[in-house]
């Protein structure tokens, strides 16, 4: 099968205007929400500039509890053991987990950064892009913390392809990026895969990590599931001012959105609808 | 957990640290449906004493339960019709609500409610089932379309259970004879034995 973009990007020469028309309806068509969005886990993250107290962290908790009920202190634990020595125990906190009533949405804050989950089924990005806003400002509020020195997003995708008993999966029909084996190797089929990559913007502004992997077990009867995995955060200082500094977050979406969609065929497109 | 080890030699030590991280392995005394009897214990760090850990309240249980079984059904939420999904919702917070708590009730198994998500998406379900819990915590669901009813019981790994209960078509039979057709097997095969017995409109 033909891919839109793959035709379009090679009509551009030839009919410029039916190409970029292709392209435009391309772009359009990914601005419609996916009626079954593959998503099963996206989040926004500030990492900190400074470490935040535990105490901190549980008046914060205590503050969120009716939206969040379910709180759980992160636990450090160590064990040393060296010769001749008694052998060394610690346990330290190292941050909260707050969870909504419905299981759908989570808080997690370590001495690192703080970060709003969201959990399928995935609903919307301005949803996730509010929600964090209006927690990060209740957190601001609660621990005076206000600089964060990096942001990040990640969304988790779970493509679950259906397979007939006993059949096999031609991953190009529905991966523009995937594994490949030597043509010589026929007596082996590839059971399992996981592939990671870090991709740097032109600008050098953003990273990208990306992971595509074979999920063990699909959680669906007769059927594949493929996890691609889409990791990204700003590597140039972030600005002070709070708009300038939600409008870098907002940017996000387009370039996790665009590698996502570049990594997918229409095949792939056809299972979100 | 992480165990930093600073040196490869083993300490006698090594062994009572061994029998301590066992111990966390909490004991406990389950009740009649599955409710615990919070006797846990755990490793105090800072002194190296076993102690016992705080006691979960019963609405606490009930609120984990129904939280777990939130959290499995999210992971193929997108699969299921939103009607579907708010019912099952509903339904699961009716079952571990405190109001409805009864003496004889029992929490679900987490595994069990996999195999029924596993079923719904598989067999392309619509109609909404009622739901109900046996004293093995396995999801009991029952479908009605007419006179016929279908009773699934969906047990952990992927097993279960299905009653097919409809009017008898013998010849002689009375109106108020029954059919009762029973099976037993892999989930993955409960929608073939729906169709093969002709009451896939019960679920569809």
């Amino acid at each position: 099968m033909v891919d839109s973009r793959d035709l379009a990007n090679a009509l551009i020469d030839n009919e410029p205007y039916i190409g970029r028309l292709l392209i435009v309806m391309a772009n359009l068509r990914k601005m419609f929400a996916y009626d079954k969005p593959p998503i099963t886990e996206a989040v926004i993250s500030l990492h900190l500039g400074n470490s935040v107290k535990q105490t901190d962290l549980e008046r914060f908790a205590a503050k969120q509890k009716a939206s969040f009920p379910r709180s759980e202190t992160l636990m450090e634990h160590n064990f040393k053991v060296e010769e001749n020595k008694r052998p060394q125990a610690s346990i330290a906190k190292r941050g909260i987990r707050l969870t909504s009533k419905e299981q759908d949405r989570i808080i997690m804050v370590d001495s690192t950064q703080f970060a709003v989950i969201h959990l399928a089924p995935y609903k919307d990005w301005s949803l996730l892009f509010e929600d964090t806003k209006t927690q990060w400002k209740r957190f601001v509020g609660v621990t005076g913390e206000h600089n964060p020195k990096r942001i990040s997003t990640r969304f988790i995708n779970r493509i679950d392809i259906p397979i007939e008993d006993g059949g096999s999966l031609n991953l190009a029909d529905y991966f523009a990026i995937g594994p490949s084996l030597p043509v010589d190797i026929k007596a082996l089929v590839m059971d399992e895969f996981h592939l990671a990559f870090g991709l740097l913007d032109r600008s050098k502004s953003f990273k990208h990590m990306l992971q595509i992997a074979k999920i063990p077990n699909s959680p669906l009867i007769d059927h594949v599931s493929i996890a691609i995995d889409i990791d990204v955060f700003s590597l140039a200082v972030l600005p002070l001012k709070d708009d300038e500094l939600w409008q870098i977050v907002y940017s996000l979406r387009d370039l996790k959105n665009d590698l996502f969609e570049a990594c997918i065929t229409d095949k792939t497109r056809e299972l979100f609808r | 957990m992480t165990i930093a080890i600073e040196t490869g030699a083993m300490s006698a030590d090594l062994w009572k640290l061994d029998t301590k991280i066992s111990h966390l392995q909490h004991s406990s005394v389950r009740l009649k449906g599955g409710l615990q009897l919070p006797i846990a214990e755990s490793l105090n760090a800072e002194t190296g004493r076993i102690e016992p850990l705080p006691v979960h309240s019963i609405d606490l249980q009930l609120f984990d339960n129904a939280a777990e079984l939130k959290r499995r059904m999210s992971i193929i939420a997108m699969h299921l019709p939103i009607s579907l999904r708010d019912t099952i919702r509903n339904q699961v917070d009716r079952l571990l609500s405190l109001e409805h708590w009864e003496e004889d009730s029992s929490l679900v198994s987490s595994l069990s409610f996999v195999t029924f998500l596993r079923f719904l998406v598989h067999s392309k379900a619509v109609k909404l089932p009622g739901l109900g819990v046996s004293p093995l915590a396995h999801v009991l669901a029952s479908w009605h379309d007419g006179n016929t009813k279908l009773l699934v019981n969906f047990m952990p790994n992927e097993k279960a259970k299905a009653t097919i209960i409809r009017p008898s078509d013998r010849r002689d039979a009375k109106a108020e004879d029954f059919e009762i057709t029973g099976w037993q097997g892999n989930v993955a095969s409960l929608k073939h034995f729906l169709a093969r017995n002709e009451v896939l409109h019960c679920i569809e």
